[in-house]
Order: structure tokens, then sequence, then C-alpha cells
């Protein structure tokens, strides 16, 4: 998200994120990803109950879409810290408008399968030709 | 109509600088993308 954070501004549209874990986690990931956008700690999973983000289950480390995920993340030089206490928890990612309006709605549904940021910024390219 | 953003909306979180944030103000006045972290790293 960070190497497009450029991209969503000049849409006019903001960006955020929301983890799992405690305040410890988060203050360690944003000074090593760099990021400067809000980072929100939602330790007790309330923001992903409320959208309805689901549970993997351990079977799921065994799918093939998992294994490329993972070969693909540690050729991008990403790697997975220590989890956290909700390691089967799954993400996704929302683009929202005034209004209460969804723009965009991605419910991840296992390890690696994550919001396609084309996607994101396609319903924010779209928003923007609308209020424009 | 009932959307993510409006369950979403009074919910309040800590940001990780020290302020909590009442969601809702995120997309108040333009668009946001958010994205739901698996885990940190």
């Amino acid at each position: 998200m960070r190497d497009h954070e450029d991209e969503f501004r000049s849409l006019d549209c903001d960006v955020a994120a929301i983890g799992l874990g405690d305040r410890h986690y988060a203050e360690a990931f944003r000074e090593e990803t760099g990021i400067t956008f809000p980072l929100f700690i939602d330790d007790d999973r309330l923001a992903y109950k409320a959208v309805g983000m689901g549970s993997a289950n351990l079977l799921h480390l065994l799918r093939k879409d998992n294994a490329k995920a993972r070969h693909r993340a540690k050729k991008g030089g990403h790697s997975q810290h220590r989890l956290g206490k909700n390691p089967l928890q799954l993400g996704g990612g929302l683009v929202l408008a005034p209004g209460d309006r969804d723009l965009y709605v991605y419910l991840s549904e296992t390890f690696g399968d994550n919001a396609p940021i084309e996607d994101m910024l396609a319903s924010a390219r779209a928003e923007a030709s609308a209020v424009g | 109509m009932e959307t993510l953003a409006s369950d979403l909306v009074d919910l309040v979180l800590p940001e990780v600088q020290g302020d909590y944030i009442r969601l809702g103000e995120l997309w108040s006045e333009r668009p946001v993308a958010i994205v739901f972290l698996r885990h940190y790293g």
C-alpha cells in the first residue's frame, strides 16, 4: 500500500491501515516500513468483526495458493514477524466514501489473498471522476 | 442501506501515535482506502 500512497492521494483518496497486535507490534511495523499514513491498532479485532472478516484454518497452510503467496512475499523481500495472538485472522481492503458508502470491498479468503491494489485504485479513480 | 462503512463509522480505535479516532472521520470528507493487515510484518 505504501508504494501506491501517492497514487491514491492524487485521486483525493486518503490511505489508512488497521492491524492486529498491540502498540509494540504496530510501532515496530511503522518504523520498519516507514509508512506515514494512519495505522490503527485493533487488538480486540473490533473492526475485523464489524465487517465480517473471516479466519483461516490450519488446512489453509497446505493450499497451493498459500505456498505461492509465501514464495512471492519472500521474493519481494517481505518477512513475517512474530505471530500475534490471532494468527488465523484474515485481512482485506475497503475503499469507503462520504455518506458511508462502500466503494470497494475485498475480504480475503485465505493466507496471501490480498486485496488487489489496482482494483482499489480503480474504485478511487471512478469516485474522483464522478465527483470531479 | 446497510454498508460496511456504516458498520464501522462509530468505531473508535487508537492510532499508533496515540490518538483515539472515530473511524468515520477517515471518510467524512473524502474517500479512504483502508487495508486490514493480517499481521504486522
